[in-house]
C-alpha cells in the first residue's frame, strides 16, 4: 500500500478524511433537519446550495467510505477477522513455515499485508468483482449455512493467479522443472499445485 | 399513501445519516458483516435520500431545502 513519509499510509489519510466528511455531513444534515421542523423557508437559490451540501457531503463520505472498504478487504487482518481463517493467516507469520503461503510471506515475494488477496484474486478485466462475489459466498456459507467442515475453494486454484507475478521471470521460465511444462502450466492443462503442494498447512479434522 | 412533505424531506435526511453511519462503521471496524452493509445498505440509502431529497426540492414542498 502506499505510504508517504514518516511511515503515514495514504488509505490512513482518507479513512480519516472519510471519517471527517462524515462528521460535517452529519452537522450540515442535523442543522437541515432542524430547519424543517420549525417551518423555514429559503429562497431558491439557497435552496439549491443547501441540496449541492446535502448531497455531494454524503456522496463523498460513502464513496470514500466504501473505497477504503474495498481497499481495506484486501488485507489479511480482514481475512482473520473470520476466526476459521486463523490457522490459515497465523500460518504465514510463522518464521519457519516451509509452506508455500509461509515463504511468499517470509521472503516478501508477496506484500505481507495482502497476501491472501494476492494470491486468491481474480486478475481479469473483472476480476476484482468476481473476487468480491465469491467472498460474499465464504460469508453466506459462514453465517448462514453454518459451514464447519472442511475448507474448499470453490473454484479449482487458477494457475493465472501464479503466473500473473511468475510468468514472464527468467528463473521461472529458465527452470528445468517448468520448462518441459510450460505450456500445460499455460493452458490449465497442468495445476502448478500438483507439484507445489504444500501451500498451506493442512487441515484439522472437523471436531 | 402520501407522506407530508415535510416527512419526507426528514426521512430523507435520515436515509442520508443512515448511509454515512455505516460507512462510518465499517472505516471503523471492518468485518465482513460491516463491510457488506457498507455497500449494501449504505448504497440503497444514499441513493433514496438524494433521491426524496431532489423530489422534495423540485415539487418544492420542503420548507428548507
Amino acid at each position: 500500500m502506499l505510504r508517504m513519509d514518516h511511515g503515514v499510509r495514504m488509505i490512513d489519510l482518507v479513512r480519516w478524511g472519510a471519517l471527517a466528511f462524515g462528521v460535517l455531513s452529519l452537522a450540515l444534515l442535523a442543522h437541515e433537519a432542524m430547519m424543517v421542523r420549525r417551518g423555514l423557508r429559503r429562497p431558491l437559490r439557497e435552496r439549491l446550495l443547501v441540496f449541492a451540501g446535502v448531497a455531494l457531503l454524503p456522496f463523498t463520505t460513502v464513496a470514500l467510505g466504501q473505497g477504503v472498504t474495498m481497499q481495506g478487504m484486501q488485507t489479511v487482518q480482514f481475512c482473520r477477522s473470520c476466526h476459521l481463517m486463523h490457522p490459515w493467516v497465523d500460518s504465514l507469520k510463522d518464521p519457519e513455515g516451509a509452506t508455500l503461503a509461509a515463504q511468499h510471506v517470509q521472503n516478501r515475494r508477496v506484500n505481507p499485508e495482502t497476501a491472501c488477496y494476492t494470491c486468491h484474486a481474480d486478475y481479469s478485466l473483472v476480476g476484482p468483482v468476481l473476487t468480491k462475489l465469491r467472498g460474499l459466498r465464504h460469508v453466506y456459507g459462514f453465517y448462514i449455512k453454518r459451514h464447519q467442515g472442511e475448507i474448499r475453494m470453490f473454484t479449482p486454484f487458477q494457475n493465472a493467479t501464479c503466473l500473473h507475478c511468475h510468468g514472464g521471470a527468467r528463473n521461472f521460465e529458465e527452470h528445468p522443472a517448468h520448462v518441459a511444462v510450460l505450456d500445460q502450466l499455460r493452458d490449465e492443462s497442468l495445476s502448478c499445485l500438483t507439484c507445489h503442494s504444500s501451500v498451506h498447512p493442512p487441515q484439522e479434522p472437523a471436531k | 399513501m402520501t407522506l407530508p412533505p415535510d416527512r419526507l424531506v426528514l426521512l430523507s435526511l435520515g436515509c442520508l445519516a443512515g448511509a454515512i453511519l455505516v460507512c462510518a462503521l465499517a472505516l471503523l471496524w471492518l468485518t465482513p458483516i460491516t463491510g457488506l452493509v457498507c455497500f449494501f445498505v449504505g448504497t440503497p440509502l444514499l441513493v433514496a435520500g438524494i433521491g426524496g431529497y431532489l423530489y422534495a426540492l423540485l415539487r418544492g414542498i420542503s420548507g428548507s431545502a
